[in-house]
């Protein structure tokens, strides 16, 4: 029995400088008993310090040190040895303190002093509100996972500083154990150090003194072999700290004494935890509570890097090989979830025997060795090969969904990645494709970061012992679905394999050029596994060569079985396509049993929007999200009212409002792609991003030709209604033409006559040309004014008299219209255009002569003056040229025939260009820019009629 | 062999040990190597603890001073036996009195009783509790027996002994008597807390007894629990010689024979009639190959060897001989000593071999070993 008396409330201890009272009693151990105590601010006399006192006072159950009088503690002779080992033990304990102290300020309680007194010695020590964790448990686990896990870490960085110094607590337990603060800002401090040895200590065997803590306590203290005290006994305690929070109480010593150690897999707070969290827990667990000391955590380091391990398992970060192994079966579950066309990967019993040859040697193996052996033998990526619907998607996901539930640390993590969605991403869609699943720490920023941590994980590979495997197998599905230039994805792939963490297998219909595989190939199934199958649902195996050949495909196989069961009859089909039909009618039938309204609904869903869906996504090369199918959808939808397609789809007529609903598009929309297609009839799928594509390439290829014979059927609807109405209008206008024919159609003018009259009007408006030509020249000074008033003459000949003549006769004939172009003919304006060039020489002359006389005479503002009015005439007798010849042959152009058309072609190339490229404003018809022009002219005409250089005599 | 395995032996003691342990020995070298073990004397450690009080005329003079009635020809006959190594006190109440003729403290005494019997002083006995309070107060053996009669409850005040307390607990308060009344009333008031069994004994003893009375939890047809009389067939019988081929044993096979259960006593201490004793507890660990529970998961990864240099067999081996000195010591029982004939086969059955073929556990070496030590044949040599 403990008869220690402990100082009563209120004693005083006068220490130096710090007259301490004792307040409270918290506790006693084998060599102290420890009070809460206080002292009053040397300062601030109503204010005190917070402190705690360790009196050094051995027990001795012999009664040989007791208090005594003034209290002090006393010992007699009997217990002085005993009282010097404590002694020993009480300073060493404050020795080391100090040190760590000293390094770690922060870290540790404060140790203020140590003083004599009543014949012993008293430690004052940091009040620091603490509380302990033995006090804190209760008994119970901790209130959550994550926060054993926490505060274990702070205690390993408390112990650290233990090691650091090569020194050992050896005492570790709950009791020893306080927390400091809460929540994040909580840490824990390890007290009592009486047992704290160095190792040197321990291997010398000086002075050991030992505490020993049933549960807490390493086998190789408790039995006495103290060369395998180190660092992992303390780490022994911490893992028994470390397990009483997960469970309540530390492990028993029935636990301890068995060959596997404790693993706490029955605590509370695993029962929701993924098997990854449950694995690392017990991994932790077993390896710190080994019983052999050099098998556990070496370091504390070692043991805080699978805490953390722990942690980032807990919240799903980090790469690791069990977040991917994790992603790997979670992306899986998901897709079968979301997608009921993929459930019957779920039912193992259902399945078409899979098996798999190696194109290299000919061995056959069932899916199952086929994947170990992939994951046993590194190399070269594994190509998959096999026909449409041999099973290839099956493959790939069932290996995925058969790994086993529980997590293993030995076995390769298992991940899926559809290819069809591929598209250029710098080089990393694979990769990319796998960090989708992973979340990360914040150690990781960047998405390049991520790509380096991810790319140094699938970099080792597994070993245990004498054996590795691949840290993940990828299973990359669909590389033949893969669509535009997949070069960028072919130099993934190489990249990939060179990492000595990674295996994959793909599955492809074809092997691209020059991509270095080993080549394996899915089996068709045999005569013996069709029979089964047929003969389980009671079927009759086809007598068609053709069709019993095509069952040998699973996929077709499953298809015909289920349109057997939705038909309630033997199939009765002859080729993929009637399999295919009736498998789709079936789909529908099935939908009908809600209804009619939802038998027409599902009709048009799966005959007229889903091929055009296949089809959009044949011509986009990639899965369709809503937005992009949404206006799809509803362009159908809006055919189904029509007689377009009444007539393409006869068996819908009457039934279009059934079929539209009286809904929005969007509602539409949602029921006819969402609610049917996806998730009743199965025959869509859907991925995390919201894409859709087509359950199986057979069916899209199926359902484009469907949408081809659709189009046609539609085409030829339109074309039926066409031509009626077209029929319609040409008897119409076989009457009007009669009618036109023998009452209103306008009389031709003579060809001849008309020809030679536009010839004319040709020829003169290139003379105008010139005449301007010339004159532009004159004023440019390129010419003399003799030379350009000779043009001016020489181009200035009046029209021919046949063309007068034509032109007269037209005029008196019975003809309305120029012949070929069936239009008008202007006259008036044709003669203005053939007098055009004649009256230019009869004016211009003048002009020539007076500019002539200014030139000489270098009168220059008198010039300038001329030189500009003159420019105004000219300019606007070229645009009237311009636009005469426009009024006058411009409309008869077309309906030339060729010949004549080239001639007019021919004249054009002697029209000067600076006439030809005039473009006078003809925005308010030509008539007012023809009266325009002329008022130009006449204008310019009358200021230079003003300027008196024109009346002085000058010879020609 | 890693040196913390080793670490405090006495030369012979190692060299003992090392030879029990060596790799891949079989049950015939092994019985070979057994018999040239020098097995620890009575006399040895009658020396260890008191050199000088342990000379044959102080002993008799001890033990004729104790009982007056006592034959000193007789008591000097024993103690030559003692002393030449003959035969050795099994009684305990013998050896509880050597404690105090040989003047031990209450430590030492717990030391001598753990060398020479299965285990040291036995706090929660009421008896041997007075005892060590005796042997505190510097008592002689009369005095202290008849201590007993003054201090033992005279009427059976304890209704029910509890399994829940334990020695350690015991022993740290008992550590605090000082007078005669307050052990008698320490004797009194502890009443439930005390008694003869070892409780965590018990405890490791229906543990080892479940596992082995369910069989292969993966056997295809299911089996019928196993019985004691199963049990013992199966694991703890072999074929013994009759009882009077038993006295033309030496030594070493009477001592490793010495407390064998069988199926009565089995059944007895699984009703807590009679107390777990320490062979009984060393034989079930090896039955149960080290109290493995047999699991559908193969791959269970027992040990974490980032660097695989030490083979399964060795790292089995270490584990199987801790964990057992571990229970052994928490028990309150003696721990492994290579130079026990018993304990030094025990040693031997821990270490399995180290081909994986061989499918050989703890149980199976144990039965190669008996069959060798005690086959008609090995008796026939003797």
């Amino acid at each position: 029995m403990d008869h220690r008396a402990a100082l009563p409330v209120g004693s005083e201890l006068s220490f130096p400088g710090m007259a301490c009272r004792i307040e409270g009693y918290l506790g006693r151990g084998s060599n102290a008993i420890v009070y809460e105590a206080s002292y009053q601010d040397t300062t601030s006399q109503n204010r005190k310090h917070r402190i705690l006192v360790k009196e050094l006072f051995p027990f001795d159950g012999h009664g040989h040190i007791w208090r005594g009088e003034n209290g002090a503690v006393r010992r007699d002779a009997e217990g002085e040895e005993l009282w010097r080992t404590h002694l020993l033990s009480f300073e060493r304990g404050n020795d080391v303190h100090l040190q760590l102290l000293a390094l770690q300020p922060g870290r540790l309680g404060g140790n203020i002093n140590t003083f004599p007194m009543n014949d012993t010695i008293y430690t004052i020590l940091d009040d620091s509100g603490s509380r302990s964790l033995e006090k804190e448990l209760a008994g119970k686990p901790a209130r959550d996972l994550r926060t054993a896990v926490i505060r274990c870490m702070r205690l390993l960085d408390c112990l650290e500083i233990f090691h650091r110094q090569d020194f050992l607590h050896l005492d570790i337990s709950l009791d020893n154990a306080l927390l400091i603060g809460e929540g994040e800002q909580e840490r824990v401090m390890l007290i009592d150090y009486n047992s704290v040895h160095s190792r040197a200590e321990i291997q010398n065997k000086e002075a050991l003194y030992f505490s020993a803590k049933e549960g807490f306590t390493a086998p190789e203290v408790q039995t006495g072999m103290y060369q395998g005290i180190s660092f992992c006994t303390d780490l022994f305690s911490v893992t028994a700290v470390f397990y009483a929070m997960l469970l309540g109480k530390p492990p028993s010593v029935l636990q301890l004494n068995r060959k596997n150690p404790p693993d706490a897999q029955d605590s509370p707070l695993l029962a929701d935890a993924p098997s990854t969290v449950r694995e690392q827990v017990k991994k932790i667990t077993r390896r710190g509570l080994c019983a052999l000391p050099d098998k556990r955590y070496p370091s504390c380091a070692a043991m805080k890097k699978d805490l953390e391990e722990l942690l980032n398992r807990l919240t799903g970060l980090g790469v690791s090989h069990a977040a991917l192994w994790e992603a790997g079966r979670r992306s899986v579950q998901r897709l079968v979830k979301r997608n009921p066309s993929l459930t019957y990967l779920e039912k193992e019993a259902e399945l078409y025997p899979l098996r798999v040859t190696w194109e290299e040697n000919g061995e056959a193996l069932g899916l199952d060795a086929f994947m170990e052996d992939v994951s046993t033998h590194r190399g070269l990526p594994v190509l998959l090969e096999g026909v449409g619907g041999i099973g290839k998607s099956t493959a790939l996901l069932r290996t995925v969904l058969s790994t086993p539930s529980a997590y293993s640390a030995r076995n390769p993590a298992i991940m899926y990645v559809p290819l069809y969605e591929w598209r250029e991403s710098g080089g990393h869609f694979i990769l990319d494709q796998i960090l989708r699943e992973l979340r990360f720490d914040a150690n990781t920023r960047t998405v390049e970061d991520a790509r380096h941590v991810l790319t140094e994980q699938l970099s080792k590979p597994i070993s245990y012992k004498n054996e590795s495997c691949p840290a993940l197998l990828l299973l990359l599905d669909g590389l033949n679905e893969a669509a535009g230039d997949t070069a960028g994805l072919l130099r993934e792939i190489e990249r990939l394999s060179q990492l000595s963490g990674l295996s994959m297998v793909i599955a492809s219909r074809v092997c691209p050029d020059g991509l270095p595989v080993r080549k394996a190939r899915l089996d068709l199934l045999t005569d013996g596994d069709v029979q089964t199958a047929l003969g389980h649902h009671g079927l009759l195996l086809p007598e068609n060569g053709e069709m019993r050949e095509l069952l040998r495909t699973p996929l077709m196989l499953s298809l015909f079985i289920q349109t057997a069961i939705g038909q309630n009859a033997q199939v009765q089909c002859e080729t993929e396509k009637q399999l295919v039909d009736a498998y789709l009618s079936v789909l529908c039938d099935k939908a009908g049993q809600d209804g009619q309204q939802a038998r027409y609904q599902a009709e048009a869903a799966v005959r007229l929007i889903l091929p055009a869906i296949a089809q959009a996504a044949r011509k986009q090369g990639a899965s369709l999200n809503d937005q992009s199918l949404l206006s799809a959808v509803v362009r159908c939808r809006k055919m189904i009212d029509t007689r377009t397609l009444a007539r393409a789809f006869p068996e819908w007529i009457g039934h279009g409002a059934e079929i539209t609903g009286d809904v929005s598009d969007e509602a539409w929309y949602g029921l006819m792609v969402q609610d049917i297609l996806w998730k009743r009839l199965g025959l869509l799928m859907r991925d995390e991003t919201g894409a859709y594509h087509i359950r199986h390439q057979i069916l899209q290829e199926h359902l484009i030709q469907l949408n081809t014979a659709n189009r046609a059927s539609v085409r030829k609807a339109r074309f039926r209604t066409g031509a009626v109405c077209a029929i319609a209008l040409s008897c119409l206008a076989c009457v009007l033409l009669l009618c036109y024919e023998l009452w209103l159609k306008p009389k031709p003018y003579d060809e001849t006559m008309s020809a030679l009259v536009l010839d004319t009007a040709l020829t003169q408006y290139t003379c105008a040309g010139l005449q301007y030509e010339a004159m532009v020249s004159l004023l440019d000074g390129k010419i003399s004014p003799e030379t350009c008033a000779s043009e001016i003459r020489q181009w200035g000949l009046p029209a021919s008299l046949s063309a007068q003549t034509a032109l007269n006769a037209m005029q008196e004939s019975e003809g309305t219209v120029i012949p070929w172009s069936n239009a008008a003919f202007d006259f008036e304006r044709c003669l203005s255009l053939l007098a055009l060039p004649q009256m230019r020489a009869e004016s211009y002359p003048a002009y020539i002569r007076a500019y002539g006389r200014l030139l000489k005479d270098s009168r220059a503002e008198e010039k300038a003056e001329f030189a500009a009015a003159l420019s105004e005439l000219i300019e606007a007798d070229a645009d009237l040229a311009w636009l005469l010849d426009r009024a006058v042959s411009y409309p008869h152009i077309t309906g030339m025939q060729e010949e004549r058309k080239m001639a007019y072609e021919i004249g054009l190339l002697s029209l000067p260009a600076v006439q030809e490229s005039r473009s006078p404003d003809l925005s308010r018809g030509l008539d007012y820019a023809i009266q325009k022009a002329e008022e130009r002219s006449r204008e310019a005409q009358r200021t230079l009629a003003k300027m008196p250089v024109i009346y002085e005599e000058g010879t020609e | 062999m890693p040196e913390d395995m080793t670490g405090g032996m006495t030369v012979i003691s190692k060299r003992a040990f090392e030879n029990a342990a060596a790799l891949d020995l079989s049950a015939g070298n092994a019985a070979q190597i057994l018999a040239t073990i020098p097995a620890r004397s009575f006399s040895d450690i009658l020396m260890r603890f008191a050199p000088e009080e342990a000379g044959r005329e102080k002993l008799v003079d001890g033990l004729c001073g104790n009982d007056p009635s006592r034959s000193r020809a007789s008591m000097d006959k024993k103690v030559r036996g003692w002393l030449s190594g003959k035969y050795q006190p099994t009684a305990r109440e013998d050896l509880l009195e050597l404690c105090f003729i040989l003047k031990l403290s209450v430590e030492e005494a717990d030391a001598f009783l753990a060398a020479t019997s299965e285990e040291g002083m036995h706090w929660r006995d009421p008896k041997e509790l007075t005892y060590a309070f005796a042997l505190r107060k510097g008592m002689t053996y009369p005095e202290a027996t008849a201590l007993l009669t003054r201090v033992i409850p005279k009427e059976n005040v304890k209704t029910k002994e509890t399994r829940e307390a334990f020695t350690s607990v015991v022993q740290r308060e008992a550590a605090g008597l000082e007078t005669e009344g307050e052990l008698k009333q320490y004797l009194l008031d502890a009443g439930e807390k005390l008694g003869t069994f070892h409780n965590r004994a018990y405890q490791q003893f229906t543990e080892f007894l479940s596992l082995l009375e369910q069989p292969h939890a993966v056997s295809v047809e299911k089996e019928d629990n196993f019985t004691v009389r199963r049990i013992v067939e199966t694991y703890l019988d072999n074929r013994f010689p009759s009882d009077w081929d038993k006295k033309k044993l030496d030594d070493k096979r009477r001592g490793i024979l010495a407390g064998w259960p069988e199926e009565v006593a089995l059944s007895r201490m699984k009703t807590g009639k009679i107390d777990v004793n320490r062979k009984t507890l060393i034989l079930l660990f090896l039955a149960t190959d080290g109290g493995e529970e047999i699991t559908d998961d193969w791959q269970e990864d027992v040990y974490w060897d980032e660097d695989g240099e030490e083979s399964d067999a060795d790292a089995d081996f270490r584990s199987s001989y801790i964990r057992m000195n571990q229970m052994l010591s928490s028990c309150g029982y003696r721990m492994l000593d290579p130079r026990s004939p018993f304990d030094w086969v025990v040693i031997y059955c821990l270490r399995v071999s180290s081909d994986p073929d061989a499918m050989e556990g703890l149980s199976e070496r144990l039965s190669e070993m008996l069959e060798v030590l005690f086959s008609a044949s090995s008796l026939e040599t003797e």
